[in-house]
């Protein structure tokens, strides 16, 4: 099913944001990837052009940080199942993930911080702010370019609620 | 109709616990009842009233709530609407560029509910 072909005029508007994201210090890989996924998702199109008309930095960057969990999501090619939780043991997978994040967190400032982190990894840096200080459950892939950007083994990065 | 919790819906409430958004009396006597009401799409009521339930894409709706958190905030679950009705990210609704973001996320997880591009994490019943 394509469900969202984007006309030649629109696809270089795409590219022109890209450029201006370029301009702004956005990594390359993020970019790329944001145009990519925006060809075919009209949201993430919708988000690119939240971006280009937006003025606020703080705002901007909610943005870059919505992309980003976009592609994410758009990476997954097929339906899954994972398993139920319960309303009453929500707060503490909550708390779960927060002890985990923290915990990595720790280790992400021993070794230069969240800039120096996006620098290695490739991912903005309000896409790592919003990873740490959410309480959502982590993204694998995410995990891996952290693991990958600061060579830490499996260990640091296991956690049950990956996903 | 089946009612789908996707991975999105989950993650969000995940948040919205953290945030204190709602409260577990809130959850259990207001949000959870009206959530099943989907079972009975479209013929309950409450459907008709835009304060409750409004369309926003094809396929695509929002519920919503006010007062919620001991009064404090506003809360949205869009859910899409096909042959079952699929849970997405429920949101505190904060300003209309927030908003506008939210919804831009939601028409990405419609496209993708489409595409059986997604993971569930349960039904309620």
């Amino acid at each position: 099913m394509k469900a969202h072909a984007l006309a030649p005029t629109l696809q270089l508007e795409l590219y022109e944001i890209a450029t201006a994201m370029k301009k702004q210090g956005l990594p390359v890989d993020f970019i790329t990837a944001a145009v990519e996924t925006a060809t075919e998702f009209e949201g993430v199109y919708d988000l690119m052009k939240l971006w280009v008309n937006e003025t606020d930095a703080k705002e901007r960057n909610e943005i870059v940080a919505d992309i980003q969990d976009m592609i994410q999501d758009c990476e997954q090619s097929d339906q899954k199942e994972a398993p139920y939780i319960r309303f009453n043991d929500l707060d503490a997978v909550a708390k779960d993930i927060r002890a985990f994040k923290d915990s990595l967190l720790h280790i992400v400032t021993e070794k230069g911080g969240i800039k120096h982190l996006s620098d290695l990894s490739h991912i903005p840096q309000p896409s790592l702010s919003r990873f740490f200080n959410s309480a959502s459950m982590p993204q694998r892939s995410t995990l891996l370019k952290i693991a990958k950007a600061l060579k830490l083994d499996a260990v640091k990065i296991a956690t049950e609620w990956a996903r | 109709m089946e009612i789908i919790i996707t991975e999105w819906a989950l993650n969000s409430y995940l948040e919205l616990k953290a945030e204190q958004a709602f409260t577990s009396d809130e959850y259990k006597q207001k949000i959870r009842p009206d959530v099943l009401l989907l079972k009975d799409y479209p013929t309950h009521p409450k459907f008709g009233h835009d304060n409750f339930w409004s369309p926003e894409f094809p396929n695509g709706y929002k519920m919503k709530w006010r007062q919620m958190g001991n009064g404090k905030v506003q809360i949205r679950l869009p859910v899409g609407i096909f042959n079952s009705a699929f849970l997405c990210e429920a949101y505190v609704k904060e300003n209309p560029k927030q908003e506008a973001r939210k919804l831009a996320r939601f028409k990405t997880h419609l496209q993708l509910i489409r595409l059986r591009r997604f993971t569930e994490r349960g039904r309620l019943s």
